[in-house]
Order: structure tokens, then sequence, then C-alpha cells
């Protein structure tokens, strides 16, 4: 039995197979920064992202899967020698006579370090198959907008105030938002989020954490020739003229001249779409209008809003990563004291 | 004072401590020339880390934070660090290897003076317990990383020095980047939803940590032993890469 676990945990594979993550990462990561359009710079793990669909411009990450259900045999198996070796009191085949420092507490150490490597590899697994995120916009006030925003999995959201606190250059330093949160059992939970400081559920398995939050246009009020007015809020489609307009927001052109985006839907059953634009500021008068079958609609009022931006999370495997952390905290107190042997120098000649 | 006679003397503190710096070069070039016993070029060495501590201070009281957000620290913070490695070990390195740390080290606090000096205040991601834990231990973890290096590179072309140091401070390394990566983990998981992104900077620092850390395997290894040094060697590329590859020619979040 031994015997086969010393095989499987044999070293000098598990080096060789190690080395190979190592150049299979660089490689990886050399495939994501050429290719941007397929990796987005800031994304989070996901399994799903690597597999709908395959793509053969991923054939570094299959590898790399492939590689580390290795290592994490090979770490498994010669860890498995190792702790027999320190219950036996045998050597282990990880001996070497040559070698100088060879300690119990090297053992204990490659034990509990090699555990949690085994466990976080596990723990990225399950995160990568079963953890979910998702953007998380809630409107201050509702605004024409659900004030209560749903999370699936922990219930709903609402922001109740926000206070920005910035340098004294008028950069933000921090954003705390007092938000509540009606949980899916039904309790009501009043919590502080601010960045680097989430409002954290079920043993932080959950967490709800800012991105953003700043004043932003959430409707557009148009006005017609005839005086009539129509309410536009964010992303809401309204029947306008047997038409459907729809607000997307106040966006800046490349000359910096902000002005409000719109896609039309015409109502002559063509299903045709056009987008559209008015100027929000000083300009001509015919970009300050929008015309659509002889009538023209103008701004006259655009009602701003506090809005949240953040993410829900969902890592079922938060357990796993903090055993993986406490596991290393002592390996590498055992390493530590590895180094409490006295070195002797060998000085070359000067 | 104000912020612009402040700014004016951080630059002066900082070409100061180059000049001892380059000074203690040249002392310990003369050193391994004539052979001479004594570690005189460590005084300069002294003196230029002395120079570094206000220009820190200064640059905390500007910023009111942490030193070490921007491009400027951090380079002048590996160059500090660097400086600190070669006093530490001055027992253990040859003059080559003393003055082979000191002048990268150099490098690092020359480069600043590519970069603009402004003082930005820093974004409110880095307003956390975590940041001042994460970066100095994996600067930490680099400067010892590159003094492995350089013991390797001494041992390949003189085959003189003690291997079993290289072993010593890579470990060492890899338990101050094991609790930098540790820290930033649970940093990510507060701040961005994820102890891990797949972000340059984050891939690289993950292969350096699995590179060092399966280094440290390599003195059992009757068999592997040949290409330990060269691969040390190897390992400060890795750094440069994770350090100023990932920082300057990446997407990464953490550019600078």
């Amino acid at each position: 039995m031994i015997k086969i676990i010393r095989l499987l945990g044999n070293r000098k594979a598990g080096f060789i197979i190690t080395m190979g993550a190592v150049a299979n990462l660089a490689a990886g990561s050399l495939v994501m920064n050429f290719n941007p359009e397929i990796y987005p710079a800031f994304f989070n793990f996901s399994m799903e992202f690597f597999f709908t669909p395959v793509k053969p411009v991923h054939t570094w990450f299959y590898i790399l899967i492939v590689i580390l259900f290795l290592l994490g045999g090979s770490l498994f198996f010669s860890t498995l020698e190792t702790v027999i070796s320190l219950i036996t009191g045998e050597k282990g085949s990880e001996y070497d006579s040559s070698s100088r420092y060879y300690t119990r507490n090297r053992k204990l150490a490659a034990v509990l370090v090699h555990a949690a490597i085994i466990i976080a590899l596990g723990a990225h697994l399950i995160d990568g198959f079963y953890g979910r995120t998702m953007r998380v916009q809630a409107v201050l006030g509702g605004n024409g907008f659900d004030e209560w925003v749903e999370i699936p999995g922990l219930g709903r959201m609402r922001v109740n105030t926000f206070e920005e606190i910035t340098w004294p250059d008028g950069s933000r330093m921090d954003l705390v938002v007092r938000s509540s949160f009606m949980l899916s059992n039904g309790s009501r939970e009043e919590r502080i989020i601010s960045y680097n400081s989430p409002a954290l559920f079920n043993s932080a398995m959950r967490e709800v954490i800012i991105q953003d939050g700043r004043n932003h246009v959430v409707a557009i009020i148009l006005l017609d020739q005839k005086y009539n007015v129509y309410k536009l809020p964010l992303n809401r489609p309204v029947k306008i003229n047997g038409g459907t307009l729809n607000f997307q927001g106040i966006f800046e052109t490349d000359k910096r001249i902000a002005v409000a985006y719109f896609i039309l839907q015409k109502g002559d059953g063509s299903g045709e779409m056009e987008e559209r634009y008015i100027l929000t500021g000083a300009g001509p008068v015919q970009h300050k209008t929008l015309n659509y079958s002889g009538i023209s609609y103008s701004i006259q009022k655009m009602e701003e809003a506090f809005i949240f931006s953040g993410m829900a999370v969902y890592n079922p495997s938060i357990f796993l990563i903090m055993i993986s952390v406490g596991l290393s905290f002592f390996g590498i107190y055992f390493m530590f004291r590895l180094n409490n042997r006295p070195i002797s120098p060998e000085k070359g000649p000067y | 004072m104000n912020k612009m006679e402040l700014s004016s003397i951080l630059k002066i503190l900082l070409t100061l401590s180059i000049i001892s710096a380059n000074a203690g070069v040249i002392v310990g070039l003369h050193k391994l020339i004539h052979k001479s016993g004594k570690n005189f070029h460590l005084y300069p060495v002294m003196l230029s880390l002395v120079l570094l501590v206000p220009f820190f201070f200064i640059r905390a009281y500007l910023k009111s934070y942490f030193p070490f957000t921007d491009k400027v620290e951090s380079f002048t913070t590996l160059y500090f660090i660097l400086l600190i490695i070669s006093l530490i070990y001055r027992r253990e390195f040859s003059a080559g290897e003393s003055v082979s740390i000191i002048f990268l080290g150099m490098l690092s606090g020359a480069a600043v003076f590519l970069f603009s000096h402004s003082i930005r205040y820093p974004s409110p991601y880095l307003k956390t317990i975590w940041f001042p834990l994460h970066v100095p231990l994996s600067f930490g973890a680099y400067a010892l990383w590159i003094a492995a290096g350089v013991r390797g590179a001494r041992i390949m072309v003189t085959g003189a020095g003690d291997t079993m140091l290289i072993t010593s401070m890579a470990r060492i390394g890899f338990i101050l980047f094991s609790l930098s990566m540790i820290f930033g983990g649970i940093w990510g998981y507060f701040a961005w939803g994820a102890y891990f992104l797949w972000d340059p900077k984050l891939i690289w620092s993950v292969i350096l940590w699995i590179f060092y850390g399966n280094m440290l395997h390599i003195d059992t290894l009757a068999s592997f032993r040949h290409v330990k040094h060269p691969l040390y060697v190897l390992g400060i590329i890795m750094i440069l890469i994770t350090f100023i590859g990932t920082g300057f020619f990446s997407q990464s979040i953490h550019r600078f």
C-alpha cells in the first residue's frame, strides 16, 4: 500500500507537474493579455465562462484543469505519505542524506501547507461551478423604480441613505451606504456597506459589495408641441405617438458633449429600431429636440437619484477557504521555525 | 511648509539617497577588486536608508495614507527593502552579491525619476487594513527572492557560496508571500467579491508562489539539483514580469 502511495505521490513527478502548472499559467496569462476582446480586463472566476462554449483559445485553461487535477492528486498522495511517516516515525521517501535540514517541523509544515493547497484547489472548483455573482443596482427612494431589489437566494435589498466621504482634493475616499435587507427567511436586517466592507450573510457565504454609487439621471421628462408630458424612467420603454421610446441614459460624445440617448422602436409594424440623441446642454435647436412622426419632443426636466451599484456574491466554498487559510497559518508557523537552524556561511573569495 | 516645498524635499531626499547608495556600490566594487576585508560600503547604504525614512513619512503626510500606493512609492519601497536585505545578510553575502543587490535596489530607486511625482490620494479600494498588510510583505518576498537569484548567479559563475542560503531566503520569501497572498485574498473577497480574479498581476503572483513553493523541494530531489541555481536566476525574470510587466504592459487592475 505504502509503495502505491509513494508511486502516486512521487516527488519528482510532482516537481515536474508543478513546473507544468507554472508554464501553463504563464502561457494563459499571455493568451488573455493579447485577446482582450475575449477575456474582459476584470472578471471573476467562473468555469462557465470557459465552457460555454468551448473555444480553441481556451486550450490553455483546459490543459490547466488537467494539470491541476494531477497536481492535486500528487499533493494528496505525497501528503498522505508524509502523514504516515509522521505517525510511524519513518523517514519517508523525501529524506535525502545530503539534505541538512530534515526535521519534524518540515514534515508538519509540508503536511499543513499541502493540505491547505488541496483544500483551496477543491474550494476553487466548487466556487467555479456553483458560485454565482450578480450585479445589483438599487435606486434610493425608488423614483419610479422598485425600491426593493430582488437578490436571488438572499432576499431583497433597499438603499436607505448614503454619505460620500472625500479627500481634500474632492476625490472619493469612501462611500457609506445604509441599507435594509429582507432576507429569504423573513427577517429584516439593517447593514452598512462601504468599500472593503461588504454586507456579509450566512458566515460570509453570501455578500453584497459596493462597486460604485453616485447620483445619476434616472428619468427624463419630455414635452411635445402640444404640451403633453411624458416621463421616461431609465431603461423602461414608454409608448409615444404609436412607437416605443426607451431612455438609455446620459452619455458624453467624443467631444465631451452630454446627450440623452434613446432607442426608438417605430410603430409602423416594421419593428425597426433607431438610435436618437438629444443635447442636454446648450446647442442648436434641431439637436435639442427629438422628431418622430411629425411631432418634436424636447427635454423639460431630468430627475436625478442616487444609484447604488454593487455585486451580490454567492460562494458556497468559503468555509473551505477559511479552513485552508487556518491550515496555511499553522503551516507557515512550522515553516518559520525551520529558519531557526543556523546557516553555515561559506564565504567565497572576495 | 507648503506641499510644493515638501514635494521638492522628497526629490532631494531620494536623489541624496541614490547618490549615497551609488557611493556604496563604488566602495563595494573597490572592496571586490582589492579584496579588502571590511564592509565599509555598507555605511553609505545605511545613510541611504536613513534618508529614505523621512521620504516615506513626508509622502504619508501628503497623502494621509500609507506611502506605497503608487509607482513612485512602490519602486522606492523595493529599493528600501533591497538595501535592508543587503544589511541583514551582510555576513553571508560576498562583496559581489552585496554590491549587486545594492545596485539592483538603486536601479529601482532611480527608476522613480521616470515617473510623475505628483501626490494622488488613494482610491477607496485601498483604504483598508489589508492593504498595508498585503503590499509590504510581497515586496519583502520579491527582495528576498531577488537576493536568492543573485546568490544563484554567483554560484553558477564562481562555483562558490552556500547554496542553503538560497533555500533559506527563498523560504522566508515564501512565508512572506504566502501571508501576503492570504491577506490579499481576504481583501479581494471583501472589495471585489472574489479572492482570485483572472487578472495578470494575480495570475503572475500565483505563478511566483507556485514556482518558489516548488523550488523549496529541489534540495531533496537529487536529480533536479543541477538546475536549482539557473531556476533561481530565472526567478528574478519572473519577479520583473510580475512587478513591472503586469504593472505597465497589461490590462491589470493592479497596473500603475
